[in-house]
């Protein structure tokens, strides 16, 4: 994808895929690879600083063997996504407006 | 280069974060390989880059750390020259969130007047309280003993008098007031002691307790 994928973009969509279900490290790196480009380098820093901001929370699961660390979305993620959603609705119709010619009205 | 390698050589390039943060670090990267497979490190190790990239990666985006430490690639140039910005305006606003402060300090103040200003007289009607009581209790020892020896002398006086009437109350009157002379000295010895022992760390204490907001200040 040739837009860039800044910081706000990248946590929303961890965020909302955390949202459905619970994931690990791999699983939501290659998630999220399918929609944005991001090299698989820079999602560690993101989970950890979403983390931080107790937008996740971890668990340690068993897998064949060995243990998987879980992330999963809290309630302050709920509403940070919440934030965003509103956001890129804003955001999207900004830009459909200049790049489509559209002209969307409420 | 094989899996453990990396690793290894991460964890070397990692040696700055806290040691709970680079655990973290480690146990994200390691599982990261394990859920990859076997068949797929070589491009994982591919895509994270060299270990000491990696490490710039997770250093610069740590909050544990000032971001210094994370400048090791070239590209981070231009963020140099940003940060450099970045330096000299939080000089301007320092010094206005200073101003800032001190007038919030102040407002606080004021408006706390109707609570500090009892609490501050309570404070200092306990310290007087302790100091009469030291005091008061050093000079009823003084005073009893003063007491106890006038008393002494006046009955030894009288004991004189007895003798002169060689009146079998002569020892009497003697005993007694020599008894009442050891009691008034026990007496003044024991109020000057207490009064000796008891002020200068008291005194020292109050000292303290005043000095506290100055020491405060020379340390801010």
């Amino acid at each position: 994808m040739q837009f860039s994928s800044g910081t706000a973009l990248l946590d929303s969509i961890v965020l909302s895929l955390l949202a459905k279900e619970d994931s690990y490290g791999y699983k939501i790196t290659q998630d999220v690879q399918e929609i944005l480009f991001i090299s698989e380098s820079s999602l560690y820093p993101v989970l950890r600083r979403l983390q931080k901001e107790n937008c996740l929370e971890t668990y340690d699961g068993e897998f064949s063997g060995r243990n998987r660390r879980y992330y999963r979305i809290t309630s302050n993620g709920m509403i940070k996504l919440d934030n965003y959603r509103r956001e890129w609705i804003k955001y999207r119709k900004k830009i459909e407006t200049v790049l489509l010619g559209l002209n969307t009205v409420d | 280069m094989e899996k453990e390698e990396y690793l290894r050589l991460l964890e070397i390039e990692l040696a700055a974060l806290p040691l709970e943060e680079k655990e973290n670090v480690m146990e994200y990267y390691r599982s990261y390989f394990e859920e990859a497979g076997e068949e797929n490190h070589n491009r994982v190790i591919k895509e994270l880059g060299k270990p000491e990239e990696l490490a710039a990666h997770i250093l610069k985006n740590s909050s544990c750390l000032p971001s210094v430490l994370g400048k090791k690639n070239k590209s981070d140039q231009q963020e140099k020259t940003e940060e450099r910005k970045n330096k000299t305006m939080p000089k301007d606003q320092k010094n206005e969130n200073r101003g800032n402060k001190i007038l919030l300090v102040l407002l606080i103040l004021v408006f706390s007047f109707p609570l500090w200003f009892p609490l501050i007289c309570s404070i200092f009607g306990i310290l007087f309280a302790f100091v009469v009581v030291t005091l008061s209790i050093g000079f009823i020892g003084i005073i009893i003993g003063l007491a106890l020896m006038i008393a002494s002398i006046v009955l030894g006086t009288f004991a004189l008098f007895s003798m002169i009437l060689f009146t079998p109350s002569f020892f009497l009157f003697l005993g007694l007031s020599l008894l009442l002379m050891a009691f008034g000295i026990v007496g003044l010895v024991l109020g000057i002691w207490f009064c000796k022992k008891m002020l200068p760390p008291l005194v020292r204490f109050i000292v303290s307790l005043f000095s506290i907001p100055f020491r405060n200040r020379s340390r801010v």
